[in-house]
């Protein structure tokens, strides 16, 4: 990973290991909160700060916490990011927060977070942290904003509804309100998926037979094993 | 002994480290939430019943936020009604002086997005202007059953509140 430089570290996260529309993590706000633009860009960037946040104090504190303990460290450190992000969009934003409602205080248990603690924050130096968070949370933003863009637009007819920038297109729009509801959400992630996948041209998983399959030895249901080794031959 | 006693020391450290922060940050930010709460409130009272001044009510009844007079004579509850969503609707139901409906409006509402949120509309709203009773609220919204419900409930609940205030 070194050799790649701290670069790779940010833009990774942006497409090749985008962590939505590749790694299928924190698909709870990703489907609850994309039904307006608006929501999805300020849940992606609440989520980016906690990242960032919780990125940098575990790596800071990486060679302090105990092993035993590092879970509930964790737990406690990103809550409070957490915590902080609520208290300032309900002192500023108090329409954001109300519309993202128990998805801010769920961000706590978004995966992505705690898996980018687990995988990434807890052996690698602070710098190299921060960056993956930025880019993960980048990745993230992207993601929610691509699907609550569609989704708005198809299902509300608007686009940024309730900001300065907002578009409403005329009434004649034709709208199809089941993307304003999950069952939309998740034909628009699907889509999207299937768009990333082939733009990283990421390879469907291949099928493995008997042969490669590491249970072959111990495996009593399975009699093709000898006839799969010698296909693979 | 030292991997039993370290462990909860740590964890102890960093609870109490971000419970600072966060006690920190609250001072920071509590001042600005509670206007922002005020705010919200004020800004919907002034959507549903127009340009005035609205003061807040010692009353309390079960059910109900908060208590409002506006300038214009009409007494107004905030109330926060069960829809297909515990608590999904909070409506603000302002009753003229002869018990009557003066406004209905919508405060926020978590009710299924396009299904339970047509109680929203303007248009639903209007018609329960000048109600007396329940028999005067617009009919139910077919596929929004559990939502229209709910705000009957709670126009129902505020006339209650009215008439019951008007007794003692």
């Amino acid at each position: 990973m070194k050799n790649k430089g701290y670069l790779h570290e940010f833009t990774k996260g942006l497409l090749k290991e985008n962590p939505t529309l590749v790694g299928l993590l924190g698909m709870c706000p990703t489907l609850a909160v994309t039904s307006q633009a608006f929501n999805a860009l300020g849940m992606g960037l609440a989520t980016m700060f906690v990242l960032v946040g919780s990125n940098l104090m575990i790596s800071l504190l990486r060679k302090v916490i105990p092993a035993t303990v590092k879970l509930p460290c964790y737990i406690v450190i990103i809550a409070g990011f957490v915590t902080i992000v609520d208290f300032l969009l309900h002192g500023f934003l108090p329409e954001l927060h109300e519309n993202l409602g128990t998805f801010l205080s769920l961000i706590t248990v978004n995966c992505i977070i705690l898996g980018r603690a687990e995988m990434f924050a807890s052996k690698n130096p602070p710098l190299p942290s921060v960056l993956d968070g930025l880019g993960m949370g980048a990745g993230f933003t992207l993601s929610l904003l691509a699907i609550g863009t569609i989704r708005e637009i198809l299902g509300a007819g608007s686009w940024m509804a309730g900001t300065p920038i907002a578009i409403v297109f005329p009434d004649a729009f034709p709208t199809l309100s089941i993307f304003s509801s999950t069952a939309g959400g998740f034909l628009t992630l699907g889509v999207l998926v299937a768009l990333a996948g082939l733009l990283t041209k990421k390879k469907p998983p291949a099928e493995v037979g008997c042969a490669a399959c590491p249970m072959a030895g111990s495996c009593t249901g399975c009699t093709a094993a000898p006839e799969g080794k010698e296909e693979t031959a | 002994m030292k991997h039993i006693i370290l462990p909860p020391i740590v964890l102890t450290v960093v609870c109490a480290a971000v419970c600072g922060l966060l006690a920190a940050v609250n001072a920071a930010t509590s001042d600005k939430i509670a206007q922002a709460e005020i705010n919200k409130v004020q800004k919907s009272l002034v959507t549903v019943f127009g340009e005035g001044t609205y003061t807040e009510q010692p009353q309390s009844f079960e059910g109900v936020t908060a208590v409002y007079r506006s300038d214009s004579g009409l007494t107004i509850y905030d109330i926060t009604a069960d829809g297909y969503a515990k608590g999904g609707i909070r409506a603000l139901v302002g009753i003229n002086t002869d018990g009557s409906i003066g406004a209905v409006g919508i405060v926020s509402c978590g009710e299924t997005a396009g299904v339970g949120t047509k109680v929203t509309e303007k248009d639903y709203l209007a018609q329960f202007a000048g109600a007396k009773d329940a028999s005067g609220y617009p009919d139910i919204i077919s596929k929004a059953t559990f939502s229209s419900n709910g705000l009957r409930s709670a126009v129902q609940l505020a006339q209650d509140c009215y008439a019951k205030e008007g007794q003692s």
